[in-house]
């Protein structure tokens, strides 16, 4: 990483591809949720989702000289940098709400971080960011401990899937190249180390009051792996195939 | 239904009485709706009910579609002498 | 008051532009009839998802991707507005679910035919939203009061999804030649649907739900209705519309129009359309496969094991 604009625009990519591809993903359940209700609901979530992947990638294409959709559209898949967390399909709605729950989290401890970023845009996207975030983090926290508490079925998914994910979820906080130019700069308030500790500080203690699975204190002082925010698999290169199909089919057309 | 306002009772025989009189006796009611202050759970917390981020997408105003049109029409030829419908067929 | 005679002071009461709540009396009939309405408008709103959701994958952009998902949110949420009020009559919503997969109630003819590119989306969300609005714009002032107060949201949320699906037209004709295409072809296929959508003429005299208000004009003024408005709208892009025999005539104040094919309305709409099958079954698995979310919510909370 030669500058910190190049560490910047990593930044920048990150975390517009975690909330684009999840948007992506659990865009999926609008029309087919477990009920009406919350398929109404989810479908928000999405779209928030999407809302918040677009204002990350203005910025950067503010940044770079290029165009939001260019940059969301363009890439073939190994040019995309979401957490290892996203390369999943949709699966089940136990699946979805583990995913939720954990990233929901995450996200707000990075946006608390970055709230407080000496580079204003982003301090400022991020402090309307959290405010749309209160919605998701009550929404999962909701149905994890209501799925937890059904027992039965829906807790054994439940505990299934946060087992399933785990090492995928560290991966938001995924070492990023030129992190320590962002640090030492105040644009990234916090190291990615600290944010990772601060949210298993959150999570883990909700999990464990509902007796639902962690991974050993050991496994958490791990740090993830480098691969974190590029190894990619079949589920996430079949998405990309799906929403790049309209895009790529007409070079150069506006839609 | 809105919101017509509140009375003063102590019990709901005496509510439904008063809240005859205050919204209904001008015939300006068709029906009334009267419930305890504390049965109603309120939602007002403006992250929820007042996101910030553009959603123009989801009203009309988000769509000016003005000169996409006349740029159609100027493509297609009709803007000059604009497609009356009732004067035949158009191509 | 016997029951012939409240029934007659009833319809009366209808008839004139009385409104009817959801825990009044009512002649069976007439509860029948206003279900059998709101039912089958449900059902076309849950089914209605399906052609488009395929598409919400595959938006081009960012705000396209944005505006689908809500457009198709919207169609979730009428769904759910309108399964309440037939719910409010008497029907459960399981029951409902149950007998439209079992085939025994309907949902509208447009939704049973496939999509074939992301012109589809533009010419659906425009045209068949359009059509459904025409005949919509109908009932804010039916008798029956719950269905009038839903349907006024419904209307203020079809006409968003109007004016999108018009832009999304709009982008494409100013665009490729490739892209205006597209545009042509998706109206060549729609159009026999769209012009089946509102129905065969029927005979006023005989038509119930017109007498008790229920819906406010008959299946031909809404044709009318729809053909003037957006006939115009189609032919100023340089559209063609596929139909030799379409003309306005001035004199009778009405439009001509190759007779549509209500065999294929018929067949349609008893579940032998190109996709009818292939989407009930798709809402089957998506109903079974999240029961379990449904059992565990619904259901009291069981002890953590």
């Amino acid at each position: 990483m030669d500058t910190t604009r190049e560490a910047l625009a990593e930044l920048l990519l990150a975390m517009a591809d975690d909330e684009f591809v999840l948007g992506f993903w659990d865009s999926e359940w609008t029309g087919i949720a477990p009920m009406l209700e919350e398929d109404v609901a989810m479908s928000s979530v999405s779209q928030d989702e999407i809302g918040h992947a677009k204002a990350w990638y203005e910025l950067l294409a503010g940044l770079t000289d290029d165009d939001a959709d260019e940059i969301a559209f363009g890439r073939e898949p190994a040019g995309y940098r979401h957490a290892a967390l996203m390369n999943h399909a949709r699966t089940d709605w136990a699946f979805t709400v583990a995913r939720r729950f954990l990233y929901e989290h995450a996200d707000a401890t990075r946006l608390e971080s970055l709230a407080r970023s000496s580079y204003t845009p982003i301090a400022e996207l991020a402090a309307k960011m959290r405010r749309e975030e209160t919605y998701h983090l009550l929404h999962f926290d909701l149905w994890l401990r209501r799925l937890a508490d059904a027992g039965g079925e829906a807790r054994d998914r439940l505990a299934a899937a946060l087992e399933r994910i785990w090492p995928d979820a560290q991966a938001v906080f995924a070492p990023l190249d030129g992190e320590a130019r962002l640090v030492s700069a105040g644009i990234l308030p916090d190291d990615l180390e600290t944010l990772r500790h601060r949210w298993l500080d959150r999570v883990v203690p909700i999990l464990e009051g509902l007796r639902l699975p962690v991974p050993p204190e050991a496994e958490r002082a791990a740090p993830p792996a480098g691969d974190g925010r590029t190894r990619r698999n079949d589920d996430f290169a079949w998405l990309h195939g799906e929403f790049t199909m309209v895009a790529r089919s007409d070079e150069g057309a506006t839609w | 239904m809105i919101h017509g306002g509140n009375v003063n009772a102590p019990d709901e025989e005496l509510a439904v009485h008063y809240a005859r009189e205050f919204y209904g006796r001008r015939q300006e009611s068709h029906r009334l709706w009267v419930v305890p202050r504390d049965a109603i759970v309120e939602l007002d917390d403006p992250d929820l009910l007042n996101p910030p981020f553009d959603r123009s997408f989801k009203r009309p105003g988000g769509y000016l579609i003005k000169h996409k049109l006349e740029a159609a029409r100027a493509r297609a030829g009709t803007d000059a002498e604009s497609a009356d419908a009732s004067e035949g067929t158009g191509k | 008051m016997n029951e012939t005679a409240q029934a007659d002071a009833f319809y009366a009461h209808v008839g004139s532009g009385g409104k009817v709540e959801a825990d009044d009396w009512m002649p069976d009939d007439y509860r029948a009839a206003v279900l059998k309405f709101v039912e089958m408008h449900a059902n076309s709103e849950l089914m209605g998802v399906l052609p488009e959701r395929e598409w919400i994958l595959r938006a081009p952009n960012l705000r396209r991707k944005l505006a689908l998902t809500s457009k198709v949110q919207d169609e979730v949420g009428h769904a759910q507005l309108l399964y309440r009020v037939a719910e409010d009559l008497g029907k459960p919503r399981d029951q409902m679910l149950a007998d439209l997969l079992d085939g025994k109630t309907k949902f509208h003819n447009v939704f049973h035919y496939p999509t074939a590119s992301w012109a589809d989306v533009g010419i659906i969300a425009w045209l068949v939203d359009a059509a459904a609005i025409v005949s919509q714009q109908a009932l804010p002032d039916s008798s029956y009061a719950p269905y009038a107060r839903t349907m006024k949201k419904i209307c203020w949320e079809e006409s968003v999804h109007i004016m999108h699906g018009r832009d999304v037209v709009l982008t494409m004709m100013n665009g490729t030649d490739a892209q205006r295409a597209l545009v042509q072809e998706a109206l060549d296929r729609w159009w026999g649907p769209l012009m089946q959508m509102h129905g065969p003429p029927t005979d006023p005299a005989k038509d119930k739900d017109l007498h008790w208000r229920i819906k406010a004009k008959n299946n031909e003024q809404l044709r009318q209705e729809f053909l003037s408005i957006y006939v115009p709208r189609l032919w100023e892009l340089g559209l063609t519309v596929p139909d030799a025999a379409l003309r306005h005539d001035e004199a009778e104040g009405r439009w001509h129009y190759t007779e549509p094919d209500w065999d294929e309305l018929r067949s349609v709409v008893t579940g032998h359309g190109p996709k009818s099958q292939e989407r009930l079954e798709f809402r089957r698995l998506a109903r079974d496969t999240n029961q379990w979310v449904r059992d565990a919510i619904i259901g009291p909370a069981v002890a953590a094991a």
